[in-house]
């Protein structure tokens, strides 16, 4: 197990336990970094790893995020040490499915924006409508952590300001952080 | 509470309303100002909770930052839409009649609408003062550029902005010798230098003159570099903070360290001793004296959101001045049947419609860094071509596509809808962002009658108050001058080395504003605005009694003590964002009022 999930970059705080399966918090993480693009450190460091899983969690229920998790666990196992091949599973098993695509489109925009969009109409009318499932900020500091901000090089619009003539430098690109 | 030993109460506690405080209580005059909205931002942790609203707001509109207030209303960007023809618009606080929606909002609270205002200052130039007797259209001001002059060097210098004087002096503009702006350039974005190594020294031909296209610094009220005598003003409450723009790149909707000048800065450093600032207060009626003067003025004060109003209180003072923005200044005079013997209240309401081009360039332009706009393109601000079609100052935005096409959400939203996801995400995201440049037009738009500010019993407001019906168009005289843009955009996107198959521009019927111009040559193209924000007009100054609201120092025809500042004095628009004119009125404006005080 450790070996075929050793081709994804996560960390070791993944295992919790010896032997253990992951807690579901590692295996969301773990998940998240697929989804995302930013290492497990990148995730912990915003802080929302946790806020996400609860926020998750309450407006799909317990259920359907269990579901999405061992889905997860599933697709690393069966693509072993192959990365490709994990994507390809992701993209056949997990976005196109009816329940999870959905919940796991949603899940890469709330680690993108901070927001969270309301899920499609086709979906609460199957898998039910939750008074929490509206498009919104989930608070002020998933807006400042929005992994958009870092992906394109620079900071939340109103937070994190990169101080007095900054905007006038040539822009740092991703080749700076090789 | 009526109290005669004021001698000048000021309906709005704006930037206007402040210039108007700051010149009568500095030469010790008792003022006493009533504001609609709340008390925002007197207190440095007061501000702070606008940008946690701002935070959670979604959209982000201008307004976002401060929550509705049901008693004194605001119009919100969300409540604009693009009308059905013969069908109103009642959404929200604002009464559209059209036949288009006016694109644009305000603030009622303390400050105004220079709490999320973006703050940028050019001053008007000369030919703009005097447009028809120079290119035939619109109507001449009472004043010249002359005239204003040292009005523009006290404004820029009570609100704080920054510039360097040689860069702003073409098409006529001047200043005295021995002045310069308060600060220096705030410094040009990476985007603008790069866009300027491509377009500088470029020509543009309209009819038979060619235009040299040239990148310029905009002047900006947010501290930068002082010059020597003068220190920068930090935030409410925390003078510490905001000495500089630290490049939140969020001016609009809100400066978090208000390093962009807001007005509550100029209200908060009033002398105690002088001025009694009283908010929660919506003025409702001058009342007006059998000999014409205006006797006392009559307002409402609500202690809570919800309600209910106090008993109207009517309070009295030598001088009236009316400094609610260009609309309320208009309803508050119609309200009361004042000021208005020329019919000319509440008409000749004028915006600059926000003409947007974008494109995706070839390189890197570093965007959503540092303020939303650093410079613009000045070489269409003035020309003979002004007898034929509007004149536009041209904007190069630093925060990518922005109003255009709402990014980043858009972008994450388009690609996650996509099914694109982790490296490939973050990557293409970190390609794509970058490069969005987006060219906005600010639009001159002529007076016209037909574009008004009325008010209706059939349209009522919190309190009994009113709320403000608007009708407008954009004249061809406009509609054609975005084709000029067009051809000035496409110009520099090929300056820019851009093909026309990465030129994004698109315009439908689901576009904000959508409106089609019909050429000369019978052909149909659509076009689209949003608005800036820029109400002007509406209660315009002139020469005479018949064809204007006020004279020359903003004071009214009809009624000796009254006085009504603001951008609705501008009898034309030019292509200069109008706080810094306007402010320059207002101070004006106040060196009469202490002549009659």
């Amino acid at each position: 197990m450790k070996a075929q999930i050793a081709s994804i970059p996560v960390t070791r705080a993944v295992f919790h336990r010896h032997g253990a399966a992951p807690d579901p918090v590692a295996r969301f993480t773990e998940l998240s970094v697929a989804l995302t693009g930013f290492d497990a450190a990148e995730l912990w460091g915003t802080g929302m790893v946790q806020p996400y899983y609860a926020t998750l969690s309450a407006i799909v229920g317990e259920r359907i995020v269990g579901q999405l998790l061992s889905k997860w666990a599933d697709l690393v196992k069966e693509a072993g040490p192959n990365s490709e091949r994990l994507q390809a599973l992701m993209e056949e098993q997990l976005l196109q499915d009816d329940l999870l695509g959905p919940v796991t489109r949603n899940l890469t925009m709330l680690w993108y924006l901070g927001l969270w969009t309301q899920l499609p109409g086709e979906w609460r009318n199957t898998h039910g409508a939750n008074a929490l499932d509206s498009t919104r900020y989930v608070s002020g500091q998933a807006y400042t952590e929005g992994l958009v901000w870092t992906a394109i090089h620079t900071h939340p619009q109103g937070a994190k300001p990169p101080g007095f003539g900054s905007w006038a430098l040539p822009p740092v690109t991703g080749a700076d952080h090789v | 509470m009526s109290d005669e030993s004021y001698d000048a109460v000021i309906v709005g506690g704006g930037v206007m309303g402040a210039m108007v405080a700051k010149t009568l209580t500095e030469a010790g005059k008792r003022v006493l100002i009533l504001e609609a909205g709340r008390a925002s931002g007197l207190s440095f942790e007061d501000y702070q909770s606008y940008v946690d609203t701002f935070y959670l707001a979604n959209p982000k509109i201008p307004n976002s930052p401060f929550p509705p207030n049901a008693m004194a209303p605001s119009p919100y960007a969300t409540d604009i839409i693009n009308m059905t023809p013969g069908t109103p618009d009642l959404i929200g606080y604002q009464v559209e009649l059209g036949p288009l929606a006016f694109g644009s909002t305000y603030l009622r609270t303390l400050g105004g609408t220079s709490m999320h205002w973006l703050g940028t200052c050019p001053r008007m130039l000369p030919n703009d003062f005097r447009l028809n007797s120079r290119y035939g259209v619109g109507v001449d001001w009472p004043i010249s550029y002359d005239d204003l002059q040292p009005y523009y060097c006290k404004a820029e210098w009570a609100m704080g902005v920054s510039a360097n004087k040689e860069d702003q002096e073409y098409f006529g503009v001047h200043f005295p010798a021995d002045y310069n702006y308060p600060m220096e350039r705030i410094p040009q974005s990476y985007s603008d230098q790069v866009l300027a190594s491509h377009v500088d020294g470029t020509t543009v031909r309209f009819g038979s003159e060619d235009y040299p296209v040239w990148v310029e610094s905009l002047p900006q009220a947010r501290n930068s570099i002082p010059r020597a005598g003068y220190t920068p003003v930090g935030a409410v409450g925390a003078p510490h903070v905001g000495l500089r723009c630290e490049g939140n790149a969020s001016c609009i909707p809100i400066c978090p360290v208000q390093a962009r000048y807001n007005a509550v800065k100029t209200l908060a450093a009033l002398d105690k001793k002088f001025v009694t600032l009283q908010t929660q207060s919506v003025a409702t009626e001058l009342v007006i004296a059998e000999n014409g003067r205006i006797a006392g003025l009559t307002y409402l004060r609500y202690a809570s959101e919800s309600g209910p109003a106090c008993a109207p209180v009517t309070v009295k003072a030598k001088i009236y001045v009316l400094a609610a923005h260009a609309v309320e200044n208009a309803k508050l005079l119609l309200a009361s049947n004042a000021a208005n013997s020329s019919d000319q209240v509440g008409r000749n309401l004028m915006d600059h419609p926000f003409f947007l081009t974008w494109a995706m360039a070839p390189m890197n332009l570093g965007m959503f860094r540092g303020p939303g706009q650093t410079s613009g393109i000045p070489s269409f601000r003035d020309g003979a071509f002004r007898r034929d079609f509007s004149s536009f100052r041209i904007d190069l935005g630093n925060w990518g596509w922005d109003v255009a096409t709402y990014p980043p959400n858009s972008n994450v939203s388009e690609l996650v809808g996509n099914n694109v996801f982790g490296k490939k995400l973050r990557s293409t995201l970190a390609d794509v962002i970058p490069r969005q440049l987006r060219i906005g037009y600010v639009m001159e738009q002529l007076p016209e009658p037909g574009n008004r500010v009325t008010i209706s019993r059939e349209y009522m407001g919190p309190m009994g108050t009113y709320r403000p019906v608007l009708s407008y168009n954009i004249s061809d005289y406009t509609r054609q001058g975005m084709l000029a843009a067009m051809k000035i955009s496409d110009h520099v996107f090929h300056a820019m080395g851009i093909q026309n198959d990465q030129i994004k521009t698109h315009f439908d019927t689901s576009s904000p504003g959508y409106m089609e111009y019909r050429t000369k040559q019978g052909k149909t193209v659509p076009l689209s605005f949003i608005g800036s924000g820029h109400h002007m007009g509406t209660h315009r100054m002139g020469v005479d009694r018949a064809g204007s609201v006020v004279n020359r120092n903003q004071r009214s025809w009809d009624h000796d003590n009254l006085y009504v500042v603001g951008c609705g004095s501008m009898p034309t628009s030019g292509s200069s964002n109008p706080t810094l004119t306007a402010a320059a009125l207002s101070l004006m404006a106040a060196d009469d009022m202490l002549r009659q005080l």
